[in-house]
């Protein structure tokens, strides 16, 4: 299985960067969001500061991330290149790893502008611990929606309603997520000490990888069911 | 059996690929069971490759077979099937090569079937495989099956060209529409 990771990772990273659309297309969406909630809102006054800073972060990462996720196996289903790795001796397991792989590289290509120029737009200056700890947070929180992207995406793959399909099922079951990653992000970013905020942040940073264990396993599990037949 | 080449056919709408595909595992049989093993057969759908098509035809057919036997395909190896299929052109083969996506279907046909070869897997289903190939493309395939059937392999043919089965010993299954 690992061999077979390895391989479809390469390949998959390979159909990825061959179609420059599909990796810029997400992170300019994304900028584009920084900058219309940046020109609407102006300035955030100095207490709303960080509090400002984390949603911008989390809306143009979560909405990003999840036009790249709608769209995760389109280039498979282009050729019915899906149906060859069906048929193949490959395990369901490894194709579903190889995808959220790629996913979270995505994520990262998003998280880091995303993360850089929301700070620049709120104002706001992080020491490196709190910046290491929010970055952190947010992969975590990208590796959770990535798990959850990707099992909707085989599961959806065929759906004619897919475009509208996939964001009903995202959006709702992302909740625990997004939840934890805002509140933690929140008590990461406060002028509070990291030490006063700690029990806060563990206890969601708890709720995060709660929420990424069981997307992870029920997406290993179940990718095989899902892709299974027509 | 080794060397054994079945023709499937049968009016449009009989359920000859859908059979092809019940073989293949990808749909579930409404009764009876199949037993297929995934290492010993490859398959090929009648309007598709199974190709990334912003990627060119090594990086494919590197990939398939790299998947399939978890062993890189020589250079050697990998020209010699390019060639064989007239696909050793340096914008189609080369280190600059055209994504799948510019081929016309016929190119993609050959190097579909090109990767059967490369793989080398014993049994074969394959779906119409000469749509969309010239004379001298079917030519190839012909010799290729043949080589593959004295090689021991064996076959699982849906074609409405019967040219293919020409001088070839076939067991004919007649798929009569409900």
């Amino acid at each position: 299985m690992l061999t077979q990771f390895r391989i479809l990772f390469r390949q998959t990273l390979r159909a990825e960067f061959a179609d420059r659309e599909r990796v810029l297309s997400p992170i300019l969406f994304a900028m584009v969001i920084l900058v219309v909630v940046a020109f609407t809102f102006g300035e955030p006054a100095p207490e709303l500061r960080p509090a400002a800073f984390v949603a911008q972060v989390f809306l143009s990462l979560v909405l990003a991330t999840q036009t790249a996720l709608a769209r995760a196996f389109d280039p498979e289903h282009q050729d019915r290149a899906f149906d060859l790795l069906r048929a193949a001796p490959v395990s369901p397991g490894a194709i579903f790893l190889a995808k959220l792989a790629v996913v979270l590289m995505q994520g990262a290509t998003i998280l880091v502008p995303s993360i850089a120029i929301s700070a620049l737009f709120c104002g706001v200056s992080l020491p490196p611990d709190r910046l290491f700890a929010f970055t952190g947070l947010c992969l975590l929180t990208v590796a959770g929606l990535g798990s959850l992207g990707v099992t909707l995406a085989a599961m959806t793959l065929k759906a004619h309603a897919r475009t509208v399909l996939f964001p009903l099922l995202y959006f709702p079951l992302s909740t625990p997520l997004l939840l934890a990653g805002t509140q933690g992000g929140a008590a990461i970013v406060a002028p509070e000490t990291m030490v006063a905020a700690a029990t806060m942040i563990s206890g969601w940073v708890t709720v995060s990888m709660s929420a990424n264990v069981i997307f992870l396993t029920l997406g290993i599990l179940l990718f095989g069911e899902l892709v299974k037949s027509d | 059996m080794p060397g054994e080449l079945i023709h499937l056919r049968g009016p449009n709408g009989a359920g000859k690929s859908t059979l092809l595909r019940i073989c293949a595992g990808l749909l579930d049989p409404q009764r009876g069971e199949v037993h297929c093993d995934s290492h010993r057969f490859e398959y090929l759908p009648a309007e598709a490759n199974g190709f990334h098509l912003k990627l060119g035809a090594a990086e494919n057919l590197h990939f398939w077979h790299e998947l399939r036997s978890g062993k890189k395909i020589s250079a050697d190896s990998l020209q010699k099937s390019l060639a064989e299929w007239k696909l050793d052109h340096p914008l189609i083969a080369g280190n600059f090569a055209l994504p799948l996506a510019k081929f016309s279907t016929g190119m993609k046909r050959r190097l579909a079937l090109a990767r059967l070869v490369v793989n080398g897997t014993p049994l074969w289903l394959l779906d119409e495989p000469v749509s969309g190939l010239d004379e001298d493309a079917v030519a190839t395939f012909i010799s290729t099956l043949r080589q593959h059937l004295e090689n021991g392999g064996a076959a699982v043919i849906i074609s409405h060209d019967t040219r293919i089965f020409s001088g070839l010993t076939t067991r004919i299954l007649d798929l009569i529409s409900c």
